[in-house]
């Protein structure tokens, strides 16, 4: 595992230099790479494919204009975040800390799909049951959990991102696990 | 619940997606930029299909507004019409200063017309003689500067357009 974060570093790398030396072909690779992680942050921000969608693309090439600036002492991931999560806060027209989860429409959605019984749900259903419990958080608490879960990323960087106190983080995370742990207790 | 167990329940999800032209529409952008090295504040503005074209006078207007500097010619400072003013002005106190002189006055004595005048205006005219004694000297080389600049600065213009 390790040693694949270190040679997927390594190629991040490359290609990082490559871009730096005027070869712009090579920004694909890591738009590739980090396009579902920066589409699926804006989304939990913005809750909008649409808007999603442009934050994303606007969030890549202000990273490829400023790359010059970027420091690789950390991953391009989470400077690549930081400037998606700074991009989609400046797109809501009210406070993100203030914006509700999930919708009453989709919590009964939501609902109808808790009767369902476990074994009798397809990989799909289950999917579909796992993304909507997140969704169910509040939104900074669902952008946590996806960083920190799907994107690795550390106490450390999220305070980075978001630009939250580590302690703020570890609350949050905290707070949102228990409630994943209760909504997903029958999965188990 | 442990947390490696819920992270494998998160993980066994798949992210959301963009659609399925995302990376060809963002390199797109990014190969245009590189293109036209376009400044990064204008990159909202830019069409991920197609880059707008402006008009054919676009490079004329722009490098217009660019360089007035270099062939601009100033005005002159007083216009055709404050000259005419002024002259007229000039040749009333001549006018005036010719009637009221001396010499003049002598050859008026027979004239009973001239005299009436010289009498009736004789004491606000000295007033106004004095004040204009201690404007005149200002007055003159001041408006002598204004007439060589309008008369210069003309001339210029002259030899741009002929240029």
């Amino acid at each position: 595992m390790l040693s694949y974060i270190y040679m997927d570093n390594k190629d991040e790398q490359i290609h990082i230099a490559n871009i730096l030396q005027g070869d712009s072909s090579a920004y694909r690779f890591l738009v590739e790479k980090n396009k579902k992680i920066i589409y699926s942050m804006a989304l939990r921000i913005l809750n909008s494919p649409q808007d999603a969608e442009d934050a994303a693309q606007e969030s890549f090439i202000r990273a490829y204009n400023q790359l010059h600036t970027f420091k690789q002492q950390a991953k391009f991931s989470t400077w690549l975040c930081t400037i998606t999560y700074r991009i989609c806060v400046s797109r809501l027209k009210k406070p993100f800390y203030e914006s509700r989860g999930m919708d009453d429409d989709a919590l009964e959605n939501y609902q109808d799909s808790a009767d369902t019984p476990y074994k009798e749900m397809s990989d799909k259903e289950r999917e579909v049951f796992i993304k909507k419990a997140i969704h169910k958080l509040p939104p900074i608490d669902a952008l946590l959990i996806t960083l920190y879960y799907y994107n690795d990323n550390s106490v450390g960087e999220l305070a980075q991102i978001t630009g939250l106190t580590a302690s703020n983080i570890k609350i949050k995370l905290f707070r949102a696990r228990k409630i994943l742990e209760q909504n997903l207790k029958f999965l188990m | 619940m442990k947390d490696d167990q819920l992270k494998k329940f998160i993980q066994s999800i798949h992210l959301d997606e963009p659609a399925a032209s995302f990376t060809d529409d963002t390199m797109k952008i990014i190969a245009a930029q590189e293109e036209l090295e376009l400044h990064p504040s204008l990159l909202p503005f830019i069409e991920p299909e197609v880059l707008s074209e402006p008009g054919d006078a676009f490079s004329g207007k722009v490098m217009a507004s660019i360089q007035p500097a270099k062939n601009k010619t100033a005005a002159p400072i007083i216009t055709r019409k404050f000259i005419l003013i002024l002259s007229c002005a000039a040749f009333l106190a001549l006018l005036f200063a010719v009637i009221l002189s001396p010499s003049n006055s002598n050859e008026a004595r027979d004239s009973t017309y001239l005299l009436h005048v010289n009498t009736s205006l004789q004491e606000p005219t000295l007033e106004l003689i004095k004040m204009a004694g201690t404007v005149l000297p200002y007055f003159i080389p001041f408006s002598i500067l204004l007439l060589v600049d309008y008369f210069f600065r003309t001339r210029r213009e002259q030899l741009h357009f002929e240029e």
